[in-house]
């Protein structure tokens, strides 16, 4: 247990950590992963990792032992938190050591909610739709795109992220003007009719419905504007946020309290 | 506001800040304190001209980001840290990052200005900005302190340390502030708060190695030049990273 939550162990399980995502960046860039993060954007890790995810095995592979290093890094806490962090809260600066263990407890928490992010609930992303379509989801839901309304040059419509910034500016994309006017039913019974504008959200169902972009579909005969939504549904997403916000407080709390407490020994700190 | 005016008060806060760098490492203590009073308010005027000419505070690409961070870093120059000469080395390594980040401009595409993306309206998106160009900051200026602590005596060393530790600390709480924007932004936009990209594992990898420097071994602390570098790291190879990227956006 003393080994496990030695500090060398944290320092190997965080470089390790460091290492192997400094190569997911590596390799994200370099395009060697690129389509596969779209694939595990698109819809719940479990649901990418029990399907489509081996057609590039390198994601995965490089997914897993990501999991793994986190295991490590997270087994390492606990150990920490049994043999040192409680034990501290009886001795010392106490304010100093509840909010050191705070810390460390709130982030096990954030990593959960995460972690649970990935395979709680549903999640689909860049579903696209055109006026006057509509499609069921496997939950039987079905959502119908009854209007949409574009203010703009749909030709400047389908740039890349960097791109766009250049052209939908303040000026250029009027959010309060582009909407859609969505329905959603379940077995012909209608659940929820509203309007969807970008950054403005709504919950049908326990579902969250993101209206994401605007596209402009190619081909003959199609409408000129098309949307993509994002729907998503997980139960703790309140929790992590929650967690999180606590998480950045606390570590400011214990920037405060470090600096009232003025200088400490070298050979014990641990921030 | 006159767009003309922006390119000089970049020259003349490059000219000024190389300057200072170069007088703080060379004079006496105490006599660099009213140049780090002008290079602040140099700093602050280029970021006000800045921010008339953009209609809005500046928040990302290369130009922006240096901006702040200068006048970030000028302002941080000036606080106390306990000793003198600590503070007199500290300064010097501020401004010659300072004059260092704005040569960085010169090269090709380094003083664009972004367009005003209808995005940056949202107050989730602008927090994040500015959130994560604080901790940057913050990194950067505990990095520098640690450098400061090299061939420092035992006391400036001490002191400089300890104040580069607790800004790695403060640093890390604007940092995580940010995210919660970020993700918060995210959500409202995407639907989801995380996405698999090189951006997002970035960041984490950013907390990791502030992490990892704030979780040295006794033995590995109390060699301060190993202390000193792994302080220094994360901000440095943040700042690195964050610049090379913007300065390679096309």
């Amino acid at each position: 247990m003393q080994r496990l939550a030695s500090l060398k162990f944290t320092l190997a399980s965080l470089a390790g950590l460091i290492i192997w995502l400094g190569l997911g960046v590596a390799l994200g860039q370099s395009k060697l992963l690129t389509a596969s993060f779209v694939e595990m954007n698109s819809q719940l890790i479990r649901d990418w990792l029990l399907g489509p995810a081996w057609s590039q095995p390198l994601a995965p592979l490089w997914f897993l032992l990501l999991c793994v290093g986190v295991g490590v890094m997270l087994l390492n806490l606990g150990a920490c938190t049994i043999t040192r962090l409680l034990p501290r809260l009886r001795s010392g600066n106490a304010l100093k050591g509840w909010l050191l263990t705070l810390v460390h407890l709130v982030m096990l928490v954030v990593l959960l909610g995460h972690g649970a992010e990935m395979v709680l609930g549903h999640k689909q992303e860049g579903l696209s739709l055109l006026p006057g379509q509509e499609t069921t989801l496997p939950n039987g839901l079905t959502l119908k795109l009854e209007e949409l309304s574009f203010v703009g040059d749909p030709s400047a419509l389908n740039l890349p992220y960097r791109r766009a910034r250049w052209v939908w500016t303040t000026g250029g994309f009027q959010r309060e003007g582009n909407q859609i006017r969505l329905k959603a039913s379940r077995q012909g019974r209608e659940l929820w009719r509203g309007q969807l504008r970008i950054l403005e959200p709504a919950t049908v169902a326990g579902l969250r419905l993101t209206l994401t972009d605007f596209f402009a579909p190619e081909g003959e005969g199609q409408p000129p504007v098309g949307v993509k939504l994002a729907l998503v549904r997980n139960p703790l997403t309140t929790l992590f946020f929650v967690a999180y916000g606590l998480w950045a407080l606390l570590y400011a709390l214990l920037a405060v309290v470090t600096w009232r407490g003025g200088p400490v020994r070298q050979s014990t700190e641990k921030v | 506001m006159n767009p003309v005016l922006l390119p000089w008060l970049y020259y003349a806060c490059l000219a000024v800040f190389a300057g200072a760098a170069l007088w703080a490492w060379l004079a006496a203590p105490r006599a660099w304190r009213p140049a780090g009073w002008f290079l602040l308010a140099l700093a602050l005027a280029q970021a006000l001209a800045a921010s008339l000419v953009l209609g809005r505070p500046p928040l990302a690409g290369t130009y922006e980001t240096a901006i702040l961070l200068l006048l970030w870093l000028s302002a941080l120059a000036l606080l106390p840290c306990g000793d003198p000469e600590a503070q007199r080395r500290l300064a010097a390594w501020c401004w010659s990052c300072g004059a260092v980040l704005l040569a960085l401009l010169l090269l090709p595409n380094g003083q664009r200005l972004y367009p005003d993306w209808y995005m940056y309206q949202y107050i989730w998106s602008r927090l994040f900005f500015s959130l994560r160009v604080a901790s940057l900051a913050l990194f950067l200026y505990a990095a520098l302190a640690a450098l400061a602590s090299w061939g420092a005596v035992a006391v400036q060393r001490a002191a400089l340390l300890r104040w580069s530790r607790n800004f790695l600390l403060v640093g890390t709480a604007v940092f995580l502030a940010g995210e919660f924007s970020g993700f918060t932004w995210r959500m409202q936009w995407l639907g989801d708060y995380w996405c698999w990209n090189a951006n997002f594992l970035e960041a984490t990898l950013y907390f990791l190695l502030v992490t990892a420097a704030a979780h040295l071994p006794p033995a590995w602390a109390a060699k301060p030049r190993l202390r000193a570098t792994a302080q220094a790291i994360p901000g440095l190879l943040m700042t690195g990273l964050f610049m090379t990227h913007m300065l390679m956006e096309p």
